[in-house]
């Protein structure tokens, strides 16, 4: 029997980030279209979606630029770590999902963003078809 | 073993059926057990965790955790929640002997050994047991053997590795498929690297990458770069900062990156000068 949420929202990215900000540690996550447009931020400790989605989306083309020269397919996902916090950067069909944890996050963190990338797909297959393979 | 899976099926349905007439029953566990037995790892862990939620201090819901994330490979997890559980709920023998399976699989053959020979001392009949201590003496002489080696190839080697060595060490890692040293100028100061590209450009190319980023992240105060992991279907470069070069290692898509994490750690803690 599914359980049904009363304050279930319309907006199933906000969902998706919202469910990813009940994780222990998590400090913020945006998702923004491959142009940086920001379509959906959760922040918290001062995380800054705007400031994030250009950074990401540079680290996203530099990376994938070695990855085609190493003969390989575009990246799935991107760690960046710095001693107090990681970066997650998944790409989900014309998105882009980016999580900010603190480093005291426990690894389980994966399997979090795993779940909220689902979701997000999910919304994406239903409402914009196109926009995913 | 042999696993019954109607059986499964149907200790699964009773599970469900208590679980939905009761969302706040402890019986997520069990329901998690059975799906992990059945194969359905994920499916259990997703269960276990959502359990977790709403029960994190129910020590069988952490050792059924660890369980799955033995049967995921990721060993570490493994122990990580197997110790959760004894901290919640205790030891029994079966926990033992699961820290003992945990343990081998983490390369820690001389704890497990204490374990099982403690296990075995009060049931000798145990043939379990018995085959966890005969392929840890199986193990124990083919690393042997390996040291051996390795030291008649690394004579000049004591305690501490040069970053050639710890390099060589890090290649022949299970599941890596190259591994090099880049300096801040993007010249590759060592390296082990199997694939089309030649060093010199796969230092340029990683060297720019962490450039990039160091820089991009330098503009939003983020901090110091320390390391940055990026994973395609296939396979996984992982680039770690070091004071005076970066690290670039390139691995196969199924490596187990926290247990290589663990050994590359131990392998760079060893160099001088590290």
């Amino acid at each position: 029997m599914l359980a049904v949420k009363q304050d279930k929202k319309e907006n199933k990215f906000q969902n998706a980030l919202e469910y990813l900000g009940e994780y222990r540690g998590v400090k913020g996550a945006v998702i923004f279209d491959i142009e940086g447009l920001v379509v959906g931020y959760l922040s918290r400790d001062g995380f800054d979606a705007e400031i994030f989605s250009p950074l990401v989306l540079l680290m996203h083309d530099n990376i994938n630029a070695i990855m085609k020269r190493l003969g390989e397919k575009p990246a799935q996902s991107i760690v960046v770590k710095n001693p107090d916090s990681w970066i997650t950067v998944i790409r989900i069909g014309n998105l882009v999902l980016v999580v900010n944890a603190d480093n005291k996050t426990d690894e389980l963190l994966k399997v979090r963003i795993g779940q909220a990338v689902d979701m997000i797909e999910t919304h994406l297959r239903d409402k914009y078809p196109l926009l995913v393979k | 073993m042999n696993i019954d899976v109607s059986e499964l099926d149907d200790r699964i349905a009773k599970c469900q059926t208590i679980l939905d007439a009761n969302p706040n029953s402890q019986i997520f566990a069990a329901l998690a057990e059975a799906y992990r037995k059945k194969g359905m790892v994920k499916k259990a862990l997703d269960i276990c965790l959502k359990g977790l939620e709403k029960h994190p201090d129910y020590g069988s819901a952490y050792l059924v955790l660890a369980r799955v994330f033995y049967d995921k490979g990721d060993y570490i997890e493994a122990n990580r929640h197997l110790k959760k559980a004894i901290s919640v709920s205790g030891r029994t023998r079966s926990v033992d002997l699961f820290e003992a399976e945990i343990l081998i699989k983490l390369s820690q053959p001389g704890k497990a050994r204490n374990i099982l020979e403690k296990l075995y001392k009060s049931d000798p009949n145990n043939e379990v047991i018995k085959n966890l201590l005969v392929s840890l003496d199986r193990e124990a002489n083919r690393a042997s053997a390996i040291i051996d080696e390795t030291e008649k190839s690394e004579s000049s080697l004591k305690k501490t590795y040069t970053l050639s060595n710890a390099l060589s060490v890090i290649k022949i890692l299970p599941r890596v498929l190259g591994v090099v040293a880049v300096a801040r100028d993007g010249i590759v100061v060592e390296g082990h690297f199997d694939g089309m590209l030649s060093h010199d450009e796969i230092g340029a190319l990683a060297s720019a990458v962490f450039d990039g980023i160091k820089q991009g992240i330098a503009k939003i105060d983020y901090g110091k770069l320390y390391e940055i992991l990026v994973e395609s279907d296939k396979s996984k470069l992982w680039i770690i900062n070091r004071v005076d070069y970066i690290i670039v290692i390139f691995t196969r898509d199924d490596v187990n990156i926290g247990s290589l994490r663990f050994k590359v750690n131990e392998i760079l803690k060893k160099m001088k000068n590290s």
